[in-house]
């Protein structure tokens, strides 16, 4: 469900990454272990945050940061390593 | 996959035995890289190790490796909100089969270890930042593509350590979330040991039948 929009993405040239402003409605209490992951709605879908609630028993304020982040998957290159992994395995068994 | 699993063990044996004490100064990757030189080198010369030992393998994992990873905090946080389900022996037993699995799984990349080398990057971070990225490039041989791996280290009372890496752009314990949560919703807490112990048993034998 929607629980908020994306307020704006920077780059942090000193840490070399992306940073992810959310506004959340505050009726949402996330613990401090929140994980924060890009995905995608569907195969052809738009990308979103999910955020996944920890189990910390303090909860994230107004300012705090989530570390807990997965970077978008590109299904595509998972599929395409698995492959190769997969032909590698193959070749070293044959011998 | 074995490939693949052989890149990251030969990322993640970076942490040095105790005798390497850090200072509060110490740069998280100028730590990886440290350690990763002191393991490697054994590694490379150990004959027994070159020949797929994998108990002395093991042995140099526990005593190189898992000094620097915080196998408290990613079991915690791998069990997300099921932790506080877990009575105290239950978390205890969560946390040695979770390390368990994590040595289960390097000891088997070891062993198909060839040559690799591993290419530590100047970490970027702020000073006095405590939660940062280390990041690393594990170059293979035989034309195979190279395998990066970024570690999310965290200081602790002036100490860096491990408390999750992504390999490949896929972040392990978070990723391990999703699996607790089913295991523990088919079949609770318990539930969730008595498969991470099958799971630490099979790998444990499975290697054993590949040394033969």
């Amino acid at each position: 469900m929607v629980i908020g929009r994306v307020a704006g993405i920077q780059f942090d040239n000193n840490r070399f990454r992306a940073t992810v402003a959310m506004n959340i409605d505050k009726h949402f209490q996330f613990p401090k272990d929140t994980s924060a992951s890009i995905l995608t709605s569907g195969l052809l879908g738009e990308q979103y945050v999910g955020l996944e609630a920890g189990g910390d028993e303090a909860m994230l304020k107004s300012g705090d940061t989530i570390t807990l982040t997965q970077s978008a998957v590109v299904l595509e290159k998972m599929i395409s390593q698995f492959l190769y992994n997969k032909a590698a395995e193959g070749n070293s068994t044959s011998k | 996959m074995r490939r693949w699993i052989s890149s990251l063990l030969v990322g993640a044996a970076f942490c040095a035995a105790p005798s390497f004490a850090q200072s509060p100064d110490t740069a998280p990757d100028a730590l990886v890289r440290k350690v990763a030189e002191d393991t490697l080198t054994i590694v490379r010369s150990d004959r027994d190790i070159r020949a797929g030992d994998r108990r002395k393998i093991i042995d140099l994992v526990e005593v190189k490796v898992l000094p620097y990873f915080d196998f408290n905090r990613m079991t915690r946080l791998a069990m997300g909100k099921n932790w506080r389900q877990a009575d105290p022996q239950q978390q205890q037993a969560l946390v040695s089969e979770f390390r368990a699995l994590l040595v289960n799984t390097y000891a088997s990349a070891f062993t198909s270890y060839k040559d690799q080398t591993i290419d530590i990057k100047p970490v970027r971070m702020e000073p006095g930042d405590t939660d940062v990225v280390v990041k690393t490039v594990i170059n293979q041989q035989n034309g195979q593509p190279p395998v990066t791996i970024d570690y999310n280290m965290e200081k602790v009372d002036s100490s860096w350590k491990v408390y999750d890496f992504t390999v490949e752009g896929v972040r392990w314990v978070q990723n391990y979330r999703n699996t607790f949560n089913n295991e523990v919703q088919n079949g609770g807490v318990d539930g969730l040991i008595k498969t991470l112990r099958e799971k630490n048993r099979s790998l444990a034998q499975a290697s054993g039948k590949a040394d033969d």
